[in-house]
């Protein structure tokens, strides 16, 4: 049997792409075990800032106790009558009013 | 040695496939090393910050379960220092030997050691590692009910507030 000239090439070229794959897979899980990470932090810290909040609602504190950098991932704007919660992972913004 | 020699790659092809295979690598070492110091940094990072909020939770169960003292309070009472802070919880709990409830006296610790959990009960002392990584921790008197526990790190700061 007589072997085609090149045909070496394409045997690596597809061990290549099939190693390219198989890392870009690895890439692609290593980013989304990233992305789920913090999303289920941003989750935790919503919890616990809404826990905090009804914490000084029942003592009848005024929400300036909370320190918006302690609920990373969240960005918070607190407002006078009201706390914005800005995240990447959440659709849509949260408002918790006072 | 027989004239009919099935064919197979030469020493020319294997070296070519080699060579190839070693520059692509070389191209993409910075690509693989990325991938996994990004792996490293999910596992030390992200994975860390979601142990403190499920410490938190986990503290917070505590707490919320805690015997009350004469004057309506939570029985809760924590020491502090420069590098380390315990926080001591009396609460009832059932006991998995005789199935009886117990008064038991839960200490949390956070120190450059990490963060335990001991109970200490009629039936034994039981001490529990919930992270290995070192720790400051502070307590922050928000008012004569509330407290507010603040661990922090180089990288993070979290805080969770107690209603005693």
């Amino acid at each position: 049997m007589r072997r085609r000239g090149g045909f070496i090439l394409v045997e690596l070229l597809v061990v290549l792409t099939i190693s390219a794959i198989a890392f870009s897979l690895f890439w692609q899980a290593s980013k989304n075990r990233m992305h789920m990470l913090t999303r289920l932090e941003g989750n935790y810290a919503l919890s616990r800032l809404e826990a905090d909040i009804a914490i000084l609602r029942a003592a009848g504190r005024a929400l300036d106790d909370i320190e918006p950098s302690h609920y990373s991932p969240l960005d918070l704007k607190i407002r006078p009558e009201e706390i914005q919660v800005i995240s990447k992972t959440f659709k849509t913004e949260k408002i918790l009013k006072k | 040695m027989s004239s009919h020699r099935q064919s197979a790659f030469t020493l020319i092809e294997l070296l070519v496939s080699l060579a190839l295979s070693g520059l692509l690598i070389v191209l993409l070492n910075s690509q693989i090393t990325g991938a996994i110091f990004t792996d490293v940094k999910i596992k030390s990072q992200l994975e860390y910050r979601l142990e403190i909020e499920s410490i938190f939770d986990h503290l917070a169960a505590d707490i919320a379960s805690a015997s009350r003292q004469p004057n309506g309070h939570k029985s809760v009472i924590f020491h502090s220092s420069e590098d380390e802070l315990r926080l001591h919880v009396k609460r009832f709990g059932l006991s998995t030997i005789s199935q009886q409830l117990h008064g038991v006296e839960v200490v949390w610790q956070f120190d450059q050691r990490g963060i335990t959990r001991s109970i200490k009960s009629a039936e034994g002392d039981y001490h529990r590692l919930l992270s290995n990584k070192a720790i400051e921790s502070q307590i922050q008197k928000i008012s004569p009910n509330i407290i507010s526990l603040i661990l922090k790190t180089d990288r993070f700061r979290k805080s969770k507030m107690f209603a005693l």
